[in-house]
């Protein structure tokens, strides 16, 4: 019930009943309220007699609900001067009255001469909520030192009390100490210790119950059947002893056991626990008979009742191969066919009825040819035989048959003489057949004993098949298998062996495809999956195995599984052929994210292209005995790996773990090895190996690997494509740099910028030069001044006129990194260009107009956006004259292309800087480069055939031609925003001839891409964000804005 | 000047300790300092801090935008300090007509925490563009740098600070076996918790007698959680607080920090502070203060071999090598204090607001 419900209650039966002291008969008074929590409380003493302790009943619509003897302690009565205050008494309402109904609440004295006294109310109602936690006492924990528990439904412990009862009786509270904990939404915990006793002595013996209305609570009071020990068979003549899990044993606890058959002791030794568990054997004479164990406390007292011990494995079954598991050459091993006509066969059994029946899936196909009958099947000799009138003996036959019939289980001498015998049918349908036989005295008299199975139902002329999935004889139990629960698992540890089950994924019981819903199910044979919460449907399919170098290997199969949504995890569960585990362990597999059915685009979709196993790890599934139930319990006992991330590339993994053995329980049963997923599943994966592998501590610890290996996958994924770690993956060990002080290191460029150009290529100048020697020095100037990237500069001369040829070449001379190149004869921009970006060999050019004059950190600044996505081919500055590049205007006041002089008093550097700390850098796409400035990758350059000379032949268009078709093949112009390159706009032509040109220009562009619309090109390059919030801050700089400042 | 820090979380990192250490630094400078923390983690935060209070930091608890949107006007800087600060940041700035001016302290390129392709990892990545007109600084230049070139920011450089009232070489014993400490967090990959156990362990097989291990940095439990079992030989302390992690440096001489990078290598630094000589990855920052056999040894963590051979030069250096090396740890570790550290966070604040 919600906290609000309660105090709806509380003020409804505070209003309405108005309790109150309430004069009873004689000096007898009380008071009762239902108070929140579910309970009637109040108190009721006789002033007369303050050492009488009254009892009372508590009716609900005048049905009695409980009994209390109001002797608990009330802190108020004793405030107010009553007696010793031990007055109080609690009840608490049944669920069934928590129902939302109005009823009646009573309370009555009914101890002998105060039954007239009835407790008078007012017969107000109470009404109680239906609650959500049904009100009880849940024990959590016992250990040698204290018992934890909680009083469910009881959120307010002031109104919650304990009782303790041990054989019976009440124990006086001041032999044990209860001390409040906290409290959840489920209700008060509390911890409870005996004085100077182990709460250990009181299984099966010791109820909690709230003070006197035990009777009332379903499940509130005996927690003595609850907890208790288990005993089950593990090999051979070896018993576990599991002690149920809310007792917390301390480690190596000792408790003395005590073997018996019937009344008689038999044996008596010492049993250690580890974890709750521990193991002993049963002495090799004593094997046939039922005996039973118990065990004693250190202080002799009883720890739990006396349990029998189940009849060892060599006992449950006396004969064995049941499920014809193995075969020698052609004939199922251990069994006697006699001359009969048998085959062997596989039926793929559902993975409930293997666990049920632990039938192998093999059989035995039995062709019984028409003629006389009884006619014998399979025979073997018991391997040991039942004590005469020891218990019954019991038959099981898992089969079926081309037409009914009837089999018959015998067990017989040598000799052929039946001792006893008992029918079965066996049906055209699997079906599991039992019978049961007693045996008399003259059994033992016939040793050594046969099992026999015959037919006695006559066959048909064509004969009749029958086919044997599981047989037995032995005790009563519905399973062929041989070891309990265990199957064919290996017993012990096996270095260098596979452990995982079905690893090459060879069977598939469920199909090879299939969508499953189900919260648990079995994706292939020992392979399992498992959810929790609201996720999505899993997609399962058997998928040819391929290596990771790409192949496809025959015959064998990888689970191809998908989860499309996640809700809060699920996991697969493979399982391991191995009851214990410990050493190092070597895991590896193959796996790839992604199914080998997706999409091929499905690659580029960055959801789809990581799947996380989040956690990979092994677990120990025991079973324990929790009230009386056989419960699973999964512990985690190593974790193998986290966050291991799958690429859309099939990868091999391998990961190491250490798992000491001797931490491990005494006795697992099973072995899983867990995958968990906490993200949408897809993923492939196949060759699952892991083993033992004994000599890798060794080797680990002495030896050293020389592998380089990131342990964060989350860092080793991402390095490739993060910029600056790429030696993160480089394949040899980087070697720490012990040469350079740290002066020298602040003195050298920064290093980790100046070796990224490197990783990116070379880079090479190219400045066309057609007279205005003024301004292409200025500009060759500016290149040695700002240029801090190792580069060539190549000048292409279009035949200038030799005074300016002559001064750049003084300029140069003292340059090795630059050189010139004559045109024999002026061929237009266009041409040298080409011949500038075709003759170097540089992986990346830079086309610079000769009339403009760089900033510090430009050509970085290039090659920083150059490098922001391998798609860039071409990247372009900011300028104060670049058309759509130009910052801050792009117009004059005339409309015409603005020409943006600087700031007064300002340097080209100093606004250069100015930019760089404006911009967003956010290097934005552009449809459409200026040429003034242009960083080119070269390669790409070649290959869409450099600038177009025949149809711009004097420049003027060529570039927006260039970039339409570079873009048009898929590659990216972007702008370097930061970056501001000063043009001083056309030194080449006088501006009438400019106006020409740039008309012919375009006149040719619009010709050879008449399917682009080059106004909306504009448009689209006018508004780029980037650039027109780069353009607003700027003017910010100029100050109001003037279109006459422009020149 | 009023500076805001927005530090979610109940604190106890490296970056974390930079952020109150030099919040102290800059009040001892004249500057207002607050931190606006989450609700839900502010006992928790000034439990592991209480020196925020007791020198005047302003604390400000939030649970939603509108608290954090009340007290910024109050700042002249708003400064975020992990990926999920800028967030949170950014939506407590929305609509707040006289913001504060932004900025962004980066303890780490936490993109690299994350899932690649996760939704916190977009986020992660978001975060060095949320604050365009930000300005973004850390402490060391690999930081710079990976901001730089993967976001296109300019990320300015502060000096990194190590509390030397904790952090302080104190009095040694000159006998016995070199004793090696290590920091192992099993619950964080990127420190190679895995690594850090497996070397331990080899080092106590080669090395036997001549070394003592010492572990740190996490719960036993949290060891066997991840399925880590040392052999006898290590000694494992658990998690400890600074004083406690302070003593462990004092008493140790050489301390292994063989995480996959260190963005800065704190524990490192605060070792190096306590005479103790570190070893750290090749990758990330470390060699801001570091260099290989001078003060320390800078290794590539992902061989093996590499951290072996490393350690095992030290053993096997003479006494006075170690001496050296030890006194040009203390050296280094002294160039770096709250007061430089928090001087120059303060004159980038003051470019921002002059």
């Amino acid at each position: 019930m919600s906290s609000n419900a309660w105090s709806r209650l509380i003020r409804s039966a505070n209003t309405k009943l108005k309790p109150g002291k309430v004069a009873v008969a004689g000096e007898a008074a009380g008071w009762f309220g239902a108070e929140g929590e579910g309970f009637i409380r109040g108190w009721c003493l006789d002033r007369s007699d303050p050492k009488q302790r009254l009892k009372v009943e508590v009716l609900v619509n005048a049905t009695p609900i409980g009994q209390v003897v109001a002797d608990r302690l009330h802190t108020r009565l004793v405030e107010m001067g009553e007696g010793d205050g031990r007055y109080g008494f609690t009840c608490v309402v049944p669920q069934e009255y928590r129902d939302g109904v109005a009823r009646k609440a009573d309370v009555r004295i009914i101890t002998p001469g105060y039954e007239e006294s009835q407790l008078k109310t007012r017969a107000d109602e109470v009404l109680l909520q239906p609650d959500s936690v049904i009100p009880g006492i849940a024990v959590k924990t016992i250990t040698d030192e204290w018992l934890d528990g909680m009083v469910l439904g009881v959120r307010n412990r002031k109104f919650a009390a304990v009782d303790l009862w041990v054989d019976g009786k009440r124990l006086p509270e001041a032999e044990y100490s209860l001390q409040w904990m906290g409290r959840s939404d489920q209700g008060s915990a509390f911890r409870l210790r005996l004085d100077g006793q182990s709460p250990l002595r009181l299984l099966n013996r010791a109820a909690l119950s709230y003070p006197g209305v035990h009777e009332v609570l379903r499940n509130a009071t005996q927690f003595s059947s609850a907890i208790a020990f288990e005993v089950t068979p593990s090999s051979g003549d070896s018993y576990r002893v599991s002690v149920d899990p809310k007792v917390v044993l301390p480690d190596s606890f000792t408790l003395a056991a005590q073997l018996g058959v019937g009344e008689d002791v038999r044996g008596e030794l010492d049993l250690v626990f580890r974890r709750n568990v521990t193991r002993f054997s049963v002495p090799a004479d004593e094997g046939g008979h039922q005996m039973f164990l118990t065990l004693r406390l250190p202080d002799g007292s009883a720890f739990g009742d006396a349990v029998r011990i189940p009849r060892a494995s060599s006992r449950c079954n006396l004969v064995e191969n049941c499920t014809f598991a193995r075969w020698i050459g052609e004939a199922p091993d251990a069994w006697i066919l006699p001359d009969i006509e048998f085959q062997r066969g596989f039926y793929a059994f559902s993975e409930k009825m293997r666990s049920e029946t632990g039938v192998s899936g093999q059989t035995l196909i039995d062709h019984v040819a028409a003629g006389p009958s009884p006619r014998l099947l399979l025979r073997q000799p018991l391997k040991s035989a039942p004590l005469p009138g020891e218990s019954d003996l019991h038959f099981g036959l898992l089969a079926r048959a081309s037409q009914e019939t009837t089999v018959e289980f015998r067990i017989a001498g040598e000799s052929g003489a039946t001792v006893v015998s008992s029918p079965a049918s066996v049906g055209t349908q699997w079906s599991a057949q039992h019978s049961s036989v007693a045996l008399d005295g003259t059994a033992s008299s016939l040793l050594p004993l046969m099992f026999e199975v015959w037919t006695v139902a006559p066959a048909p002329e064509d004969g009749i098949y029958i086919e044997i999935a599981g047989v037995r004889c032995g005790d009563l139990s519905t399973s062929f298998g041989e070891a309990s629960g265990a199957g064919n698992r290996p017993t012990a540890n096996k270095f260098g062996e596979n452990l995982v089950v079905n690893a090459a994924l060879q069977r598939w019981p469920n199909g090879l495809s299939y969508t499953d819903a189900r919260r648990r199910f079995e994706i292939t044979e020992g392979w399992y999956f498992y959810k929790r919460g609201a996720t999505s449907d899993a997609q399962i399919a058997a998928v040819p195995a391929r290596t990771p170098s790409g192949g496809i290997s025959a015959g064998t199969y990888a689970l191809s599984l998908a989860v499309d949504t996640v809700e809060e995890h699920c996991r697969v569960e493979i399982a391991l052929a191995t009851e214990s585990l410990g050493g190092a362990l070597r895991l590896r597999f193959n796996a790839m994210s992604g199914t080998l059915f997706d999409a091929p685009t499905a690659r580029f979709d960055r959801g789809q292209r990581w799947t996380s196993i989040d956690r990979i790890s092994v677990a120990r599934r025991s079973y324990v005995f929790v009230e009386g139930e056989r419960t699973k319990v999964d512990e985690v006992v190593a974790v193998v790996a986290r966050r291991v991330m799958l690429t859309r590339e099939m990868e091999s993994f391998e990961f190491n773990s250490v798992l000491d053995e001797a931490e491990q329980g005494e006795d697992p049963v099973e072995y899983l090895l867990l995958l968990e997923f906490n993200r949408p599943v897809s993923l492939t994966m196949a060759g699952v190996d892991l083993r033992i592998d004994d000599s890798r501590l060794a080797e680990d610890l002495l030896g050293v690997s020389t592998a380089l290996r990131l342990e964060d996958r989350n860092i080793s994924s991402q390095a490739p494509f993060v910029k600056g770690l790429e030696d993160w993956i480089a394949e040899t060990a980087v070697v720490p740099d012990v040469r350079r002080t740290d002066e020298e290191k602040k003195a050298a460029p920064p290093e980790r910028w100046s070796w990224r150009y490197s990783a990116m290529g070379t880079v090479e100048v190219v400045v066309c030069v057609y007279n205005a020697a003024d301004e292409t020095l200025e500009c060759l100037r500016s290149l040695v001044g700002s240029t801090t990237v190792p580069h060539t500069v190549h000048l292409i001369n279009d035949a200038s006129d030799s005074d300016g040829r002559q001064r750049i070449m003084r300029f140069i001379a003292d340059k090795p990194w630059m050189r010139l190149s004559d045109n024999p004869a002026n061929q237009g921009y266009t041409a040298s260009a080409n011949r500038g970006v075709s003759e170097s060999d540089a992986d990346w050019v830079v086309l610079l107009n000769s009339d403009t004059m760089v900033s510090k950190g430009w050509l970085e600044g290039l090659l920083d956006a150059a490098a922001s996505d391998p798609r860039v081919a071409f990247v372009g500055p900011v300028s104060n004259a670049a058309t759509y590049q130009s910052v801050p205007e792009l117009y004059d006041g005339g409309g015409k292309w603005a020409i943006n002089a600087l700031p007064a008093g300002w340097t080209v550097e100093q606004m250069a800087a100015f930019v760089a700390q404006q911009s967003d850098r956010s290097f934005p796409e552009a449809p459409l480069l200026n040429g003034f400035c242009t960083l080119i990758k070269r390669n790409v350059f070649l290959e869409i055939g450099g600038l177009d000379v025949a149809r711009f032949p004097a420049g003027y268009g060529e570039e927006n031609d260039l970039c339409l078709r570079a873009t048009k093949s898929g590659h990216l112009l972007v702008i370097a925003d930061h970056v501001y390159v000063y043009h001083s706009k056309s030194a080449s032509f006088g501006a009438s001839r400019r106006q020409e040109l740039a008309k012919a220009g375009e006149k040719a562009f619009r010709a050879l891409h008449d399917d682009v619309n080059v106004g909306n090109l504009g448009r689209r390059f006018a508004e780029i964000p980037a650039l027109t919030i780069l353009r607003q801050r700027i003017r910010k700089a100029y100050g109001p804005r003037d279109p006459e400042t422009a020149p | 000047m009023k500076i805001a820090f927005v530090l979610p979380g109940k604190g106890g990192g490296g970056g974390a300790h930079s952020v109150v250490q030099e919040s102290l630094g800059l009040m001892r400078l004249g500057v207002e300092v607050g931190l606006a923390t989450t609700l839900a983690t502010v006992v928790e935060l000034n439990a592991n801090y209480p020196e925020l209070t007791a020198h005047g930091v302003a604390i400000h608890p939030f649970t939603e935008r509108a608290e954090l949107g009340a007290m910024l006007p109050h700042y002249d800087i708003a400064c975020a300090t992990t990926w999920e600060s800028v967030h949170i940041l950014v939506e407590g700035m929305r609509g707040l007509t006289q913001p504060p001016h932004t900025a962004y302290y980066i303890q780490d390129y936490e993109p690299l925490f994350c899932i690649p392709g996760s939704r916190e990892w977009e986020q992660a990545r978001q975060s060095y563009s949320l604050m365009p007109n930000a300005l973004h600084f850390a402490k060391t230049r690999f930081l710079c740098d990976v901001v730089g070139r993967n976001h296109h920011r300019n990320v300015e450089k502060v000096t990194a600070s190590v509390d030397h009232a904790t952090y302080f070489p104190g009095p040694r014993r000159t006998d016995g076996p070199i004793v090696i400490a290590a920091m192992v967090r099993p619950k964080t990959p990127r420190r190679a918790p895995r690594r850090t156990a497996r070397i331990l362990e080899m080092l106590a097989a080669r090395l036997g007698d001549k070394v003592s291990l010492v572990s740190f940095g996490c719960d036993e439990q949290d060891l066997a959680d991840s399925g880590i079992r040392y052999s006898g030989k290590i000694d494992h302390r658990g998690s400890l607080a600074r004083e406690g992690v302070a003593d462990v440096l004092r008493n140790a001489d050489l301390f292994l920090d063989l995480s996959d990078y260190q963005a800065f290598g704190r524990t490192a630094i605060e070792g190096m502070a306590c005479g103790c000589v570190p070893v750290l990855p090749v990758f990330g920052g470390a060699d801001e203060f570091v260099r290989h056999w001078v003060n320390g040894f800078v290794v590539d963590t992902r061989s093996d071999a590499a951290i072996l051979e490393t350690v095992e030069a030290y053993v096997a250096a003479e006494t006075g090598s170690r001496h050296r090396l030890r006194m040009a740890a203390i050296g280094t570790a002294l160039e770096y204090t709250i007061e430089k550290a928090a001087f120059s966070e303060l004159r980038l604040f003051e470019r921002l607001v002059t």
